[in-house]
């Protein structure tokens, strides 16, 4: 069966077709801020009725890969995310374009966004049954914990001003905390508006924290313009990164692509969580953390090899358990379900040829990814050259589209401006940006895990006892957050 | 106002707080079955809070840092007097380049009101209008001193929204406004 799925992609020409469109069209969408791989997953799945499971399920799996990798054009040449996954590639990727060095950003970016989804894939091939086990084993407490955790985490993100990272990191969970409660439903800060109960869209606050605030810089500086990041011929050599690049960054490729597809197989996480993680995590345990944010390729490497490892990682609760990773797996959830195929335990037994095509689809689709950008990105540089006052108007208007495209509702775009204000009055009082993401991600997972919790506490007092992997995390959160806080009043210390 | 940013920060996160505290506490809260202590209105609560404790400490912070700055400031106050002088320019302004000066100072409050009129009025009078005329003054508005290029800003504004218009409407589906130029 398995190599029964895959000869079914590789034979057929039209699939293989399919696949690249889906790819090139996901890029698209994922470079393109506003507009998001959940966005062209949906656009396109009526266009499936008409064609095969197999031929559907190909190209909707293409655009969810494409739309991820397309992410890190915009973060690195815009300084804009083009997606939730690629936050983190802003971190280095744009310092790096700023240094004149954008082609190799692009090509590390593009060639690690590779390597991730080839490492979820070969873990989806492997051992996909034994990490839906290991999912299944994440109940409230554990996500409780791993919140925690990830929270805890901003304080790394923070660098040197801890209170600002934090107050960043809060003011994200207070805005998750709009709308309907988890568990009772209750209404919340709606202030009477019924649009208000479904809450804020993360794709609205990124496009208020980085688009607007973008435009709004650059009206800024109209009279100090930063340096001109384009100049000259462009030169594209090889991956646009040396051998010698490529082994030094081997280990945190490593550490990225688990803790990637570590997150991805737990619901309700997703890439942007994974990316800002592991660029933690690897700035963290790194000899040169203080060169990190300054334009080196560690950081775009962590953040791209997670957000793309992250892909075959939330497929395989998809396929295994029937259980969405993220909203764009749960759009394929549903495209499955279209498509007559029942993801759960029984799925090998019943649909494996339409797995294995799926494993086939993602190989096709990594090496489509890598051969559009490379061929590409002799374009994408070009967008450099467009000067700011055309580019970021246009930019600007494409994200409106975008944020109104996601629910087809103008409240979007409303608060898309209102956290353009937010953004404009953060940068004033010098508040990051990143921790608001990432409270705003975490904030409801840690909320309605913990109410479960204390639903679990209220029967059992003693519950959290049988659950070692939520200490386990609690403890390393405690450790963890006492060490940065030491190092970084220590740095305090020697500076003064 | 550079030394305050902590200040003012602080206190413009401590009112935000307060805000949200208040309309956290009308929370209307589920009493019935299966009710736990932790309700719809602790997390916000503890949040709030936690978000206050930080802007108190960012104000105690600034003050902290006035009184170590004072302390230095004696030990150091009669060791150099800088004096500084100022050249002003008496420059003469033409009409042309006071209009562009005014530009240029207040691009970031134009911005804001082009933003705000463009999501004002997209319901109302439609994607491709608001689009156009977003577009064609917002280009005016960010171009650099002297390079203000009416034709091309005017034809770029409305090529571009008509592409945007009819890629997401024609072939994407997305319903954007369509406003008074009903087609």
């Amino acid at each position: 069966m398995f190599v029964a799925g895959f000869s079914v992609i590789f034979s057929n020409p039209i699939i293989i077709l399919l696949i690249f469109l889906g790819v090139a069209v996901g890029i698209i969408f994922g470079a393109i801020p506003g507009l998001t791989a959940t966005m062209a997953v949906v656009m396109f799945l009526p266009l499936t009725y008409t064609m095969t499971p197999i031929m559907g399920i190909a190209l909707l799996v293409a655009l969810y890969i494409g739309g991820t990798s397309g992410g890190l054009i915009s973060a690195i040449l815009l300084n804009i995310p083009g997606t939730p996954a690629s936050v983190a590639t802003c971190f280095d990727g744009r310092p790096m374009a700023l240094k004149g060095q954008a082609t190799k950003a692009l090509g590390v970016g593009i060639f690690y966004s590779f390597l991730g989804t080839i490492f979820g894939l070969l873990l989806m091939i492997l051992i996909a049954p034994l990490l839906a086990k290991v999912a299944i084993m994440f109940g409230p407490f554990e996500y409780c914990a791993l919140a925690l955790f990830s929270l805890s985490l901003v304080v790394m993100l923070t660098g040197k001003d801890i209170i600002r990272g934090l107050m960043s990191a809060f003011i994200g969970m207070m805005l998750a905390t709009a709308g309907l409660a988890p568990i009772d439903s209750a209404k919340r800060f709606t202030f009477g508006n019924a649009q208000m109960n479904s809450g804020f869209q993360l794709l609205s606050l990124l496009i208020g924290l980085y688009a607007i605030s973008e435009v709004l810089n650059a009206a800024g500086d109209l009279d100090n313009p930063p340096p001109q990041v384009y100049s000259g011929k462009l030169k594209i050599k090889g991956l646009g990164f040396s051998f010698k690049e490529f082994k030094s960054q081997i280990g945190n490729f490593l550490c990225s692509a688990i803790i990637g597809s570590g997150i991805g197989i737990l619901p309700g996480i997703g890439g942007g969580t994974a990316g800002m993680l592991s660029y933690t995590f690897v700035k963290n345990k790194s000899k040169y953390s203080e060169k990190f944010g300054t334009g080196i390729i560690d950081g775009v490497v962590a953040s791209e090899t997670s957000n793309n490892a992250c892909i075959g990682g939330a497929m395989i609760p998809l396929l295994t358990l029937g259980i969405p990773g993220d909203g764009t797996t749960a759009v394929l959830l549903g495209a499955l379900m279209v498509h007559n195929v029942s993801a759960g335990p029984l799925i090998f037994q019943k649909n494996g040829a339409v797995v294995y095509s799926i494993y086939g689809t993602i190989l096709v689709s990594a090496f489509a990814m890598l051969v559009i950008e490379y061929i590409g990105m002799r374009g994408f540089i070009n967008v450099l050259k467009i000067p700011k006052q055309y580019l970021l108007p246009v930019v600007m208007s494409l994200c409106f589209v975008g944020a109104f495209g996601s629910s087809n509702r103008m409240f979007d775009v409303y608060c898309a401006f209102g956290f353009g204000i937010l953004s404009f009055l953060m940068r004033k009082g010098s508040l990051p940006f990143p921790p608001v993401i990432l409270g705003f991600i975490l904030g409801p997972l840690f909320e309605s895990n913990f109410r479960r919790v204390s639903q679990y506490m209220e029967i059992d007092s003693n519950s959290w006892e049988s659950h070692p992997i939520a200490i386990t995390f609690l403890i390393i959160t405690i450790v963890l957050f006492t060490f940065n806080i030491l190092k970084i009043a220590k740095t305090k210390k020697s500076k003064d | 106002m550079k030394g305050k940013v902590d200040l003012i920060t602080g206190g413009a996160v401590f009112l935000g707080s307060l805000f949200y505290m208040i309309n956290a506490n009308s929370i209307k809260v589920f009493s019935g079955e299966g009710a736990t202590s932790i309700n719809s209105k602790t997390i916000p609560i503890i949040w709030g809070s936690c978000l206050m404790l930080l802007s108190i400490l960012m104000i105690s912070r600034y003050f902290i840092n006035v009184y170590r700055n004072r302390a230095k400031n004696k030990e150091s106050q009669n060791s150099d007097i800088v004096i500084e002088e100022r050249f002003e320019s008496q420059k003469t302004e033409t009409v042309t380049e006071k209009k562009e000066n005014y530009r240029i100072k207040f691009a970031v409050p134009l911005t804001f009101l082009l933003l705000i009129a463009y999501v004002a009025l997209m319901k109302e009078a439609g994607f491709l209008i608001t689009t156009s005329a977003y577009l064609f003054l917002q280009i005016v508005v960010l171009s650099p001193r002297g390079k203000i290029r009416w034709y091309s800003s005017a034809s770029l504004s409305i090529v571009a929204s008509i592409v945007i218009y009819e890629v997401f409407v024609r072939l994407l589906n997305v319903p954007l406004p369509a406003g008074l130029l009903t087609f």
